[in-house]
């Protein structure tokens, strides 16, 4: 089954190794792996997308949750979260294939952002089942290039308030 | 020629003027009362002219558009009734004019050195069209070309710019899709460039100077705008400023429809008449 976990933690060196480590000792693999800073700058968010069986995965979050840097962690499958993410793709484009370019990047409600004698790039952020489906639509016209960023994601509704682990300021280190 | 809510004073001038150039022979649709009362005040004999009785303007445009459905006219007009209720009953799936490409409207004016009939559009219908739709738009207008004499009719697909833009324009990316399926025969016998600015469109010199050559510079036939509120600007500049007639018609249908606004001189519902009674 497939988990999104929201893990905050400290903005420091090495933090992405330890969590990591912690799947990788599970044998789980990471599906997705997004980080950036939170709105405050000393916490990291990361939105890792695993699959896994649920016993596997309740293991590995508490092993996370054991480490020192790891703020918290939420498996927000128990909750209602938003999630996005960005895909940037380079389709090539025929004459006779413009309009079904076009349609589909319409259809996705993509952005155009480049284009050249022989591709189009498109842009979509989006939900996963979005990028998904326009990947799926695209594909037989031909990709030449593309990349996904991994899920981004938070919680719905209000934040719960949290107490303040971080000793110190620190500079971004991840 | 079956018109919808006919009971409206400059349809019924235009009307008259069309019947004296003998170019349709109408069938009015709406409230005979005040068609009947309409005509008196101008001194037209309707007396060999069939009226049909309609309780509303949206039954006179169901109506107008079942007597083309069903052969007994091969043109239809808008008088005075809403023009998405008219677009309603031309689509309508039981006894609409459906045609099998999206509807657009396609002005006709002449070219600035009077020398040629030029095509506008789509200044009326498509508000903010998709690519697929400036397709449509393309291939309807180039249809209708063929049918006024132009074998092959250059296309310029205007812009701001003469290049792509992103993603600031996305007009101008549209535009050099188009050529470049223009340029495969993808949209029909035609000769499509794009992006180019309304001056290299319409001045070869213009576009010499920026050094864009093109085959469509200065000799464009078609006009293409990228969304409704560029088409209907030129359409009235060309109209208020340039003090031009023009005529309009919507194609797409099965038939051609004749939609005209309230404000369009009487010499431009006559032109679109006959531009009507030219294509059906």
């Amino acid at each position: 089954m497939k988990h999104t976990l929201s893990c905050l933690v400290k903005n420091q060196r090495g933090v992405l190794a330890q969590v990591s480590e912690a799947f990788a000792s599970q044998g789980i693999n990471i599906e997705s792996l997004a980080v950036g800073e939170t709105e405050d700058t000393r916490v990291s968010r990361a939105t890792i997308v695993v699959v896994g069986d649920e016993q596997t995965v309740s293991e590995t979050e508490r092993q996370c949750e054991a480490l020192d840097v790891v703020i918290e962690l939420e498996d927000l499958a128990s909750e209602e979260f938003y999630a996005r993410e960005l895909l940037l793709i380079k389709v090539r484009v025929e004459p006779d294939t413009i309009n079904r370019v076009m349609q589909v990047a319409e259809l996705f409600q993509a952005r155009v952002i480049g284009m050249s004698d022989e591709t189009i790039t498109l842009e979509l952020a989006g939900e996963h089942r979005a990028i998904d489906g326009l990947l799926k639509m695209v594909r037989p016209l031909g990709i030449v290039a593309l990349a996904r960023s991994g899920q981004i994601a938070v919680p719905a509704g209000d934040e719960k308030p949290r107490e303040d682990h971080i000793d110190a300021p620190t500079s971004a280190h991840i | 020629m079956a018109v919808a809510a006919a009971g409206e004073p400059a349809v019924i001038a235009a009307l008259s003027n069309a019947m004296d150039e003998r170019l349709v022979r109408p069938v009015l649709v709406g409230a005979g009362d005040r068609i009947r009362e309409i005509a008196d005040q101008q001194g037209v004999d309707l007396a060999d002219v069939e009226l049909v009785e309609a309780p509303d303007p949206v039954a006179a445009a169901a109506i107008a558009v079942k007597l083309v459905h069903e052969g007994e006219a091969e043109l239809v007009m808008k008088g005075l009734v809403r023009t998405k209720d008219f677009l309603r009953a031309v689509l309508n799936q039981e006894f609409g004019m459906r045609g099998g490409r999206p509807l657009s409207q396609v002005a006709l004016f002449e070219s600035p050195d009077r020398s040629r009939l030029m095509l506008l559009t789509d200044s009326g219908i498509n508000i903010h069209p998709r690519f697929s739709r400036k397709v449509a738009i393309i291939k309807n207008a180039v249809q209708l070309a063929q049918a006024l004499g132009m074998a092959e009719p250059k296309v310029a697909v205007v812009a701001a710019v003469e290049t792509v833009e992103l993603p600031t324009m996305p007009a101008s990316l549209d535009a050099e899709m188009l050529r470049r399926m223009g340029e495969a025969g993808e949209l029909g016998r035609c000769v499509v460039d794009g992006p180019l600015a309304m001056d290299n469109a319409l001045d070869a010199h213009t576009a010499d100077l920026k050094g864009r050559s093109s085959p469509v510079a200065g000799h464009a036939d078609i006009i293409v705008v990228p969304e409704i509120e560029t088409g209907n600007a030129v359409y009235k500049t060309i109209r208020y400023i340039a003090g031009r007639e023009l005529a309009s018609i919507v194609v797409g249908a099965a038939s051609p429809a004749v939609v005209t606004s309230r404000s369009d001189s009487t010499n431009t519902k006559l032109y679109s008449i006959a531009l009507g009674a030219l294509l059906s």
